[in-house]
C-alpha cells in the first residue's frame, strides 16, 4: 500500500489516445529513420489527430490474447475491472501496427525485398495472433513519386506487393524522403487515424456481442465491466457523446451491485472511477452543470456507504479524493476558459476536500491508537505475489473471493490491522494543509476573503497540529487583523488562545506577551477564570519566570517549551518589549483628553491620562510617559515608581500606579508651555505605558496619538449614538465612554489687560486727511515695556483698497501715494500701571466704499507662572470699519441765457454754465474756493470769479456758480468738445487750523457744439409797461458764408400794439448782420406773450423757427400803469 | 428548523448570533462570518436599484455538505443569516422567506425598544430567539422607567431602515403614554419560535 493509494491511476486521468505501433524504424543508427520518427513526435498539437505513437521492434511480442470464450456460463468474474486493463489498451495493445521497410519502386533486387517485407509483417502478425489489430506497411523511398497513374511499374509492383503481405491496398503506403516529410506524415498520421478507429469499433462490437451471454444473476460484475470497456473504447476512437452515454450506465450499474461490506471499496473505488470520467468528459463537453449534478449525485450515493468501521478512514479517505479530484477537473476546466463564479468554484471541493481529510485524521487517530508493543505482522498481509493488485478495490489477502463472508476472520483481523498500522504513518496534516492552501488560492480569486480568512485559520491550526508552531503563528497572526476589524470577537479570541499556546510552546516572549495582552482585553471572550490564568502567566513572564503551560498542549511539546523558557530566563539581553497597540485589543485602554482645547501661555497646560484595565485583577504599571510633538515638554509627564518586580503584586489597591480592574484612573499632568510655542499647537504624539519591571522583563504599551486601539473607534462611534443615561458615579470618577480624546491644544498668548479705544468722526470723506486717535491704556500691574502700535488697513482686503489707502502720522501735508496702506511696529515706549497714551493717526482714502482697519498693540511683560519667570508677548487688537463717501455731490448743466436747458450749444453763441454742489457729507464742509479751469476750446464771455469762496454747507445744503461762456465754431467735433474742469478746494469745517485744504477735481462733461446758419437775439428791456412804448431791437445774424435770403413777418398779438415791419424779405450778407427794430406797445398788464417773429430762410429749409425762438424771448412781463408814476410823469410832463 | 440564526450589523461585526447545537458554536461564527463574502457580492450587485424595487431576501448563499446558509438584508443594510440542515427538505424558499420576514419583525421590534442603542450587541437573549418559557418579561418591564420613555426622542432616523422607521412612528403613536403593559417588545409568541 503506497501512500498514493487514494490516488486515481494515470491511466484513467489521461486522455486516451489510439495507440500506433511503428516498427522497422532503426531510429537510432538511421538519420532518415530519426527524421521521421521526430516528424512523428513532434509539435503534437491539438490540430494533430490524437494518436500516441510507440516505436517498437518489428519481433515485439504484443500481450497474448487469451483464447475467445465460447460461453459464459460456468465463468464467474472474479472482479469488476483489472488493473492492468486501462494501461494494456492505452500502452500495450496497438490499433494498428504500421511496418517500415525501405524499398524503391525501380529497385533492381525487386523479388528479394518483396519478400522480405512480406516476412516482416508475417511476423508482426504471428505476435499479435488472435488480435484484432491493423496491420500497414509504410515503403521509405528516396525518389519522389510520379503521380498516380502515370507510373506504370509502381502500379504493378504495389499490387503484387499488396499481394504478397496479404494486405488491403489501403493499407499500403508510401513515405518519398524529400523535402515534405512533414506534409506526408500528416497525412500518414491521418490514414492511421483512420485505421485505428475502425479497430476501435470493431473492439467495442466484440465486447458488445459478450453482452447477449450474460446473466443477472452470477455475472453482475460483468455487465459493468463490458460497459467500462465499450466506453473506453469509445473514448479511445474519440467518440465521446457515446463514451459518456456508456460511463453513464456504468455508473447506474455499479450502484446496482450488491454491497457489502467486504466489496463496498471495490464498489466505491468503480464508482469515483467511473464518476471522474463522466465529469471529466462534461467538463470536456462544456457542460459543467451535468458534471456538478453528477458529482453531487455521486456524493450522495456514496456518502453513507462507509464500509467497515474498523476502516472508516478509509472512506473519508476515499471522499476527501473524490472532493480532491472533482476540483482539480473543476480547476482545469476554469484554466481552459470555462468561468467560475463565487458560489460555485473549485474552492469549495478543495475545502470539503479538506474537511474530509480532517475528519480522517480524526478518525485515524481514534482507531490506529494501538500499543507501541503492537507489531507490524508478519508476514505482511498486504503483499501480494506480483506487488499489485488483481482487481481494483479489492483487499489483498483475499482477492478474487466474493463471497460475503469471511473465510477466515484471522487473516481479516491481521489485514485490517495492517492497514490500520499503516495509516499510523500517514502526514495528514500534511494533506489537510494542501488542500486548505489549493482552497485558499481558489477563494482569493473568487473574491471570499472571508472564507479565505477561515481557511487559513484552519490551515494555521492544523500546522498547530503537526507541531509547526512557526507557521502557524505566521498564518494566525496574519488573518487575525481581519477579525479584529470586523468585530468577530468570539472568533479572534479563537484564533488568539490558539496563537498564544504556539508562542509558549516556542517561547516567544514578544508574541506571547501581545497575545496574553488581548486576551485579557475587552475584545476577549473567554472566561474570567481563564482570563485570570493568563494574567497570572503574563505577571510570572513579567518577573521574569516561566510561566505555566497552556491547557491542552501536547505534553512533549510541553516539556520542550519549558526547557526553552527556562533558557530565556538564563539569557541576559533586552527584555524590554515595546508592544503598538493601534493594531490590537490590549487589556489597558488608555485616553489622554487636555482639559481645553487653548491655553493661554501664562497659564500651565493641563491635561489628563485617563486608563482603565479590563483584566480581572488589578495590576501596577511601573511607568507612564507621555510624548509631544515638541520634546521638550516630555520630561514634565512622566510617573515613575521605583517599585521592586515582585511588588506587583502586593498593595495592588493602593497608589495610582495601580489599575483596579473596570475603574477608571485619572493622572493629571501640568506644565508650562514655552514662549515660543505661542500661537503653536502641542500634541501628544504617544503614550507608553510600562508594565513590569526593567530589572524583570518590562512590556512598554505604546499609544500613538491620544490612546485608542483597533476597537476604541466604533466603541467611541456607538457611545456616541447611545442616549442611554448612565448611572451616576461617585465624584471624581467619570465614564469611560464619555471621555472624548483630545490629543492636541493650541498655545495662545497671554490675554492683555490693557484697553485701547478708537476715537474718530465717520465717515470719512474722499481724499481727506481723515483722523482717528488712538487712546491706549495700560491697566496692568506692572511696568509694560516696548510697546508697539501696528495700525493701518487691516491685510488681507480688496488689493485696490491697499492701493487707494494711505496711512500717516502727519496730519499737516496730504501724503501720496507713497505712503503705506499700513504703518507697522511704531514704537511707542514703556507705559507705567494706568499710564494711558494718545496717538494720532491719518488716513487718506481714494475711493469710497467701506473698509477694515486695525490697530494692534503689542508689548512684553515680565510673568511668573508656576513659579516661573517668562517673558510674556501680549497683544490687543481693535478693528474698525470705516465708511468712506463723497463730501459732496456736484451736478454740472449748460442752459441758454434764457435759462433753458441746453442739450448742445451753439457755436459763438453765449451759454451758462452751473454748478451746483450738494454736501453729502454729514459733518459741516467748507468750500474755501473755487475755480473753473477751461478748456482751450472755451472762452469765457465775463470775468470767471468764483462765486462760492469760504462758504460753510451744512448736510445737504448746495453751492451753485454760474459761468457765461462761449465755444467758437469749431467745425463737427465727434463726440463734443472738453469744457474743463471745475476745482473745488474744500475742507471739514471743524478740521485744525493746520490739516491742508483738500482739491477736489471735477471734469466738466464735453458738449456737442452746433452751427447755426442765422442766430436772432433780441434786445429789449426786462420788462414793459400797459400803454408805454416798448422799443426792441432783433439782431439778425448771417453765420455763414453765404448770402442769406430771409423772409420775416411778425404774428400780432392780442396783447400788443406794434409798429415795424409787419412782413419783409431782405438779403444779409455773409457775415454781416440786420437790425430789425419794432416798437410794441403793450395794452395788458401781466405776462404777456409778445408777437412771434417768424424768420424763413430760404436757403434752408429745414430751419425753422423753432429753433430760432430759443434764442429771442417769447413773452414779456407788462407791469400795469403805476399811479405814483402817473403822478411824477404828469408833473414832469 | 434553522440551526442558527445570526443578526449582523451594518459594518459587518455580529449584533446577534445564536445556535441551536451549542457544543460546536464556534463553526456556526466561521459559517456565518465566511457568508458574508457572498452577501457582501450580491449587496453589491444589487447596486442601486430603486429601493422599493429591492428584494431584501437574498435566497442561497451558499452551500456546504451538510447545511445550507440563507440570507436577507434590510434597507438599513443590516444582514440576517440562517443556517438550515441540508436535510431538512421540509423548509424550502418560501418558509425561509416568511422566517426571515418573522426575524425582521422581531428585529424591528427590538429596534423600537428605547432602551436598545442601535448598533449594540444585542443582549436580550429573548428578543430574537425564544430560549425557555422562564424569561420573565424582560428588564423593561420595570415600572420605574415608565414615565421616562414618552420623553425620550424617537430613535434617530439615520441608524434605521426606512421601513422600521416607519414602524417606530406608528408603534408609538399608537402606544398609550400611560399604559405599563406596552412597553419593550412585548412578549408576544415569539415568531422564530414556530419557525424553529
Amino acid at each position: 500500500m503506497s501512500p498514493t493509494q487514494w490516488d486515481l491511476p494515470v491511466e484513467l486521468c489521461c486522455r486516451p489516445m489510439a495507440f500506433v505501433t511503428l516498427t522497422g524504424l532503426d531510429v537510432v543508427y538511421n538519420a532518415v529513420h530519426r527524421a521521421v520518427w521526430d516528424a512523428f513526435c513532434a509539435n503534437r498539437r491539438a490540430d494533430r489527430v490524437p494518436i500516441s505513437f510507440k516505436v517498437l521492434p518489428g519481433d515485439h511480442e504484443y500481450p497474448k490474447c487469451r483464447p475467445k470464450r465460447t460461453s459464459y456460463e460456468w465463468y464467474i468474474p472474479k472482479g469488476i475491472l483489472k488493473t492492468g486493463w486501462m494501461n494494456k489498451h492505452l500502452n500495450l495493445v496497438p490499433a494498428l501496427v504500421v511496418v517500415f521497410y525501405e524499398l524503391d519502386w525501380d529497385e533492381p533486387q525487386w523479388k528479394e525485398k518483396q519478400s522480405e517485407c512480406a516476412t516482416r509483417v508475417e511476423i508482426v502478425r504471428q505476435s499479435l495472433q488472435g488480435r484484432n489489430t491493423k496491420v500497414a506497411v509504410v515503403l521509405i523511398q528516396k525518389k519522389t513519386p510520379l503521380p498516380p497513374g502515370e507510373d506504370v511499374i509502381a502500379s504493378e509492383r504495389a499490387a503484387a506487393l499488396c499481394n504478397a503481405c496479404e494486405l488491403s491496398g489501403k493499407s499500403l503506403f508510401v513515405l518519398p524522403h524529400t523535402d515534405h516529410l512533414v506534409g506526408y506524415i500528416i497525412r500518414l498520421e491521418n490514414a492511421f487515424y483512420e485505421h485505428a478507429q475502425t479497430y476501435y469499433y470493431t473492439e467495442i462490437r466484440r465486447v458488445k456481442s459478450h453482452k447477449e451471454f450474460l446473466n443477472k444473476t452470477t455475472h453482475q460484475l460483468l455487465f459493468v465491466r463490458h460497459q467500462f470497456k465499450i466506453a473506453f473504447f469509445s473514448e479511445l476512437k474519440q467518440d465521446t457523446q457515446n463514451a459518456l452515454k456508456n460511463y453513464r450506465t456504468a455508473y447506474n450499474l455499479v450502484h446496482e451491485l450488491r454491497a457489502h461490506e467486504t466489496n463496498i471499496l471495490e464498489i466505491k473505488t468503480m464508482a469515483g472511477f467511473i464518476n471522474y470520467k463522466i465529469c471529466r468528459l462534461c467538463f470536456q463537453h462544456n457542460t459543467p452543470l451535468d458534471a456538478i449534478a453528477q458529482f453531487r449525485k455521486h456524493i450522495d450515493l456514496c456518502k453513507k456507504k462507509i464500509g467497515s468501521a474498523e476502516l472508516s478512514f478509509e472512506h473519508a479517505a476515499w471522499m476527501s479524493k473524490q472532493f480532491q479530484a472533482f476540483g482539480d477537473l473543476f480547476d482545469e476546466a476554469i484554466k481552459l476558459g470555462l468561468t467560475a463564479i463565487q458560489t460555485q468554484n473549485p474552492g469549495f471541493y478543495y475545502q470539503q476536500a479538506a474537511y474530509y481529510a480532517q475528519e480522517r485524521k480524526q478518525l485515524a487517530k481514534s482507531l490506529c491508537n494501538h500499543e507501541a508493543s503492537i507489531m507490524y505482522p508478519n508476514p505482511d498481509p498486504l503483499e501480494t505475489q506480483t506487488g499489485v493488485l488483481d482487481f481494483y478495490g479489492q483487499r489483498s489477502w483475499r482477492q478474487g473471493i466474493l463471497s460475503f463472508d469471511l473465510s477466515d476472520p484471522e487473516k481479516e483481523k491481521v489485514g485490517v490491522l495492517a492497514i490500520q498500522l499503516k495509516e499510523r504513518n500517514v502526514a495528514h496534516s500534511e494533506i489537510i494543509i494542501t488542500l486548505l492552501s489549493n482552497a485558499v488560492a481558489q477563494f482569493k480569486k473568487y473574491k471570499c476573503p472571508r472564507m479565505k480568512s477561515h481557511l487559513m485559520v484552519q490551515m494555521g491550526e492544523e500546522y498547530y497540529y503537526a507541531k509547526d508552531y512557526t507557521k502557524a503563528l505566521k498564518l494566525l497572526d496574519y488573518v487575525m487583523c481581519d477579525y479584529r476589524s470586523e468585530g468577530w470577537w468570539t472568533l479572534l479570541t479563537s484564533i488568539l488562545t490558539t496563537a498564544l499556546k504556539c508562542s509558549y510552546l516556542m517561547a516567544q516572549l514578544k508574541d506571547y506577551i501581545t497575545y496574553s495582552l488581548e486576551l485579557l482585553g475587552r475584545a476577549s471572550t473567554l472566561k474570567d477564570d481563564q482570563k485570570s490564568r493568563i494574567e497570572k502567566n503574563l505577571i510570572n513572564v513579567l518577573m521574569n519566570e516561566s510561566p505555566d503551560p497552556e491547557p491542552d498542549c501536547d505534553i512533549f511539546a510541553v516539556k520542550t517549551a519549558q526547557k526553552l523558557w527556562a533558557d530565556r530566563i538564563s539569557l541576559a539581553g533586552s527584555n524590554i518589549f515595546t508592544i503598538g497597540v493601534q493594531d490590537f485589543v490590549p487589556f489597558v485602554q488608555c485616553k489622554a483628553k487636555f482639559h481645553a482645547p487653548s491655553f493661554h501661555v501664562d497659564v500651565p497646560v493641563e491635561f489628563d491620562i485617563y486608563l482603565k484595565a479590563d483584566c480581572p485583577h488589578p495590576i501596577r504599571f511601573s511607568k507612564l510617559c507621555v510624548s509631544f510633538n515638541n520634546q521638550e515638554y516630555n520630561q514634565f509627564c512622566v510617573i515613575e515608581e521605583a517599585s521592586k518586580a515582585n511588588e506587583v503584586l502586593e498593595n495592588p489597591t493602593q497608589g495610582k500606579m495601580c489599575l483596579v480592574p473596570g475603574k477608571t484612573r485619572k493622572l493629571l499632568f501640568k506644565f508650562v508651555a514655552k514662549t515660543e510655542d505661542v500661537g503653536k499647537k502641542i500634541e501628544i504624539t504617544s503614550v507608553d505605558l510600562a508594565l513590569g519591571n526593567e530589572t524583570g522583563r518590562c512590556v512598554v504599551l505604546n499609544w500613538q496619538g491620544g490612546g485608542g486601539d483597533a476597537a476604541s473607534s466604533q466603541e467611541a462611534l456607538q457611545a456616541a449614538r447611545s442616549f442611554k443615561r448612565r448611572p451616576k458615579l461617585p465624584d471624581n470618577e467619570v465614564h469611560w465612554d464619555s471621555i472624548i480624546i483630545q490629543a492636541s491644544t493650541m498655545i495662545i498668548s497671554r490675554v492683555p489687560n490693557i484697553s485701547v479705544h478708537l476715537r474718530h468722526e465717520p465717515p470719512a470723506l474722499t481724499n481727506e486727511m481723515y483722523c482717528l486717535v488712538v487712546t491706549v491704556q495700560s491697566h496692568e500691574k506692572t511696568q509694560i515695556r516696548d510697546v508697539k502700535l501696528t495700525a493701518g488697513l487691516k491685510p488681507g482686503q480688496d488689493a485696490n483698497l491697499t492701493q487707494k489707502t494711505h496711512v500717516t502720522l502727519h496730519g499737516t501735508e496730504l501724503c501720496d501715494e507713497s505712503y503705506p496702506a499700513l504703518l507697522t511696529d511704531i514704537p511707542v515706549g514703556d507705559l507705567h500701571p494706568g499710564e494711558q497714551l494718545e496717538k494720532m493717526l491719518y488716513v487718506r482714502c481714494g475711493t469710497v466704499g467701506s473698509r477694515m482697519f486695525l490697530v494692534y498693540v503689542s508689548y512684553l511683560i515680565n510673568i511668573t507662572a508656576e513659579e516661573k519667570e517668562i517673558v510674556c508677548k501680549c497683544h490687543k487688537d481693535e478693528t474698525v470699519t470705516i465708511e468712506t463717501v463723497f463730501p459732496f455731490d456736484v451736478a454740472v448743466k449748460f442752459v441758454s441765457t434764457k435759462f433753458e436747458h441746453l442739450e448742445r450749444v451753439y457755436a459763438d453763441i453765449p451759454f451758462l454754465l452751473m454748478t451746483d454742489l450738494l454736501s453729502a457729507s454729514p459733518w459741516a464742509l467748507t468750500v474755501v474756493s473755487s475755480e473753473l479751469q477751461l478748456a482751450p476750446s472755451m472762452t469765457t464771455v465775463d470775468q470767471l470769479e468764483s462765486q462760492v469762496d469760504n462758504v460753510v454747507l451744512q448736510t445737504g445744503e448746495s453751492a451753485s456758480e454760474c459761468f457765461c461762456l462761449r465755444c467758437p465754431s469749431l467745425g463737427n467735433v465727434e463726440g463734443g468738445v472738453a469744457t474743463g474742469h471745475y476745482i473745488i478746494s474744500w475742507k471739514r469745517t471743524s478740521a485744525m487750523e493746520n490739516i491742508p485744504v483738500i482739491r477736489t477735481v471735477i471734469t466738466l462733461p464735453h458738449v456737442i457744439v452746433e452751427n447755426i446758419p442765422l442766430h436772432v437775439n433780441a434786445d429789449l428791456p426786462s420788462f414793459g409797461r400797459v400803454r408805454e412804448s416798448l422799443p426792441v431791437k432783433y439782431h439778425l445774424q448771417n453765420k455763414t458764408d453765404f448770402v442769406q435770403d430771409v423772409e420775416i413777418s411778425v404774428e400780432p398779438s392780442d396783447a400788443f400794439m406794434f409798429s415795424g415791419l409787419k412782413q419783409i424779405r431782405l438779403r444779409i450778407l455773409p457775415g454781416t448782420e440786420q437790425e430789425m427794430l419794432y416798437n410794441f406797445y403793450p395794452l395788458m398788464a401781466g405776462y404777456q406773450q409778445l408777437p412771434s417773429l417768424n424768420i424763413n430762410l430760404l436757403r434752408f429749409p429745414n430751419f425753422t423757427n423753432q429753433l430760432l425762438r430759443r434764442f429771442i424771448p417769447t413773452s414779456i412781463f407788462v407791469k400795469p400803469q403805476g399811479r405814483l408814476m402817473d403822478d411824477t410823469s404828469i408833473a414832469a410832463a | 428548523m434553522a440551526v442558527c440564526i445570526a443578526v449582523i450589523a451594518k459594518e459587518n461585526y455580529p449584533l446577534y448570533i445564536r445556535s441551536t447545537p451549542t457544543e460546536n458554536e464556534l463553526k456556526f461564527h466561521y459559517m456565518v462570518h465566511t457568508s458574508l463574502d457572498v452577501v457582501d457580492e450580491k449587496i453589491s450587485a444589487m447596486g442601486k436599484a430603486l429601493v422599493d424595487q429591492r428584494e431584501l431576501y437574498l435566497g442561497l448563499l451558499y452551500p456546504t455538505e451538510d447545511y445550507k446558509v440563507y440570507g436577507y438584508v434590510t434597507n438599513s443594510k443590516v444582514k440576517f443569516v440562517m443556517v438550515v440542515d441540508s436535510s431538512n427538505t421540509a423548509l424550502r424558499d418560501n418558509e425561509i422567506r416568511s422566517m426571515f420576514r418573522k426575524l425582521h419583525n422581531s428585529y424591528t421590534d427590538v429596534m423600537c425598544n428605547p432602551f436598545y442603542n442601535p448598533g449594540d450587541r444585542i443582549q436580550s437573549r429573548w428578543a430574537l430567539l425564544p430560549v425557555s418559557a422562564s424569561s420573565p418579561g424582560g428588564p423593561y418591564s420595570r415600572v420605574r422607567i415608565q414615565s421616562r420613555w414618552a420623553l425620550l426622542p424617537v430613535s434617530d432616523p439615520v441608524q434605521v431602515g426606512p421601513t422600521s422607521c416607519v414602524r417606530i412612528q406608528s408603534r408609538w403613536a399608537l402606544l398609550p403614554v400611560s399604559d405599563p403593559v406596552q412597553v419593550g417588545p412585548t412578549p408576544v409568541s415569539d415568531p422564530v419560535q414556530q419557525g424553529l
